[in-house]
């Protein structure tokens, strides 16, 4: 995935942003297109095949979706489609829902944990997380025992390393600098 | 005399390093067997400790 890719995919992700929110349908669309990507995945083959012409492939993923688009994302797919930019929709949807999520004032934390949180400890990071940001929080939580012990936050810039094996490597870095 | 106090410099600091890294690995391999749920909890407990105070700070 090149550079230009990413901001191509911005692009496409702010113009159907602005073209659901003229609609008032940005969380619509985004449900939809979300709920619809398994579907897009497996149709992918078929939307490489140059031997298949734009309107053959417009008209098989509209019958795969069977209905489940409405007008906007069915559009936006179609566009896709006649501009041969259909690899950047996972990205395209990504962008879409940081817009959304913008919009809507939520921010998304990726949390990786070294062990289970319990739904009292989530709402508790979430609620300290939305004070620390001033923003609602969306928790996207992850498991990894390779940081041995406490969480390592990522929101937006911010980067709030709790880890066991954060601390560690501290700790190396302060002996090897002699302190 | 100024290549000796060079390499005595540069000994030290490689004995530092070698021996931080060797703490360093004990400690994590003592942790990886000693963390539990309980840990896990008190280390959870102090970042949300640091992110109230950093929010005052903001």
């Amino acid at each position: 995935m090149q550079a230009s890719d990413r901001v191509l995919a911005w692009r496409y992700g702010k113009a159907l942003f602005e073209a659901a929110v003229a609609k008032k349908e940005e969380m619509k669309v985004q449900s939809e297109l979300l709920s619809a990507q398994p579907i897009i995945r497996e149709l992918l083959p078929m939307i490489r095949n140059p031997r298949l012409s734009t309107v053959e492939k417009q008209k098989k993923l509209e019958t795969a979706l069977d209905g489940k688009m409405g007008p906007v994302a069915q559009r936006f797919l179609d566009l896709l489609i006649s501009k041969k930019r259909f690899e950047l929709l996972p990205m395209i949807i990504s962008d879409l829902g940081k817009l959304v999520a913008e919009k809507n004032n939520v921010a998304k934390a990726l949390v990786r944990t070294a062990r289970p949180l319990s739904p009292d400890a989530q709402n508790q990071l979430r609620e300290k997380l939305k004070a620390f940001a001033g923003k609602n929080i969306e928790l996207d939580i992850k498991e990894d025992p390779e940081i041995i012990g406490g969480v390592i936050v990522r929101l937006g810039d911010w980067v709030l390393d709790s880890s066991l094996r954060g601390q560690l490597k501290k700790v190396r870095e302060m002996l090897n600098n002699g302190n | 005399m100024q290549e000796l106090a060079d390499e005595k410099e540069r000994l030290v600091r490689d004995l530092r390093k070698e021996v931080a890294g060797l703490a360093v690995t004990a400690a994590e391999k003592l942790m990886r067997k000693s963390v539990d749920d309980n840990v896990q909890k008190t280390v959870l407990e102090g970042f949300m400790k640091d992110l109230e105070s950093q929010k005052r700070h903001n």
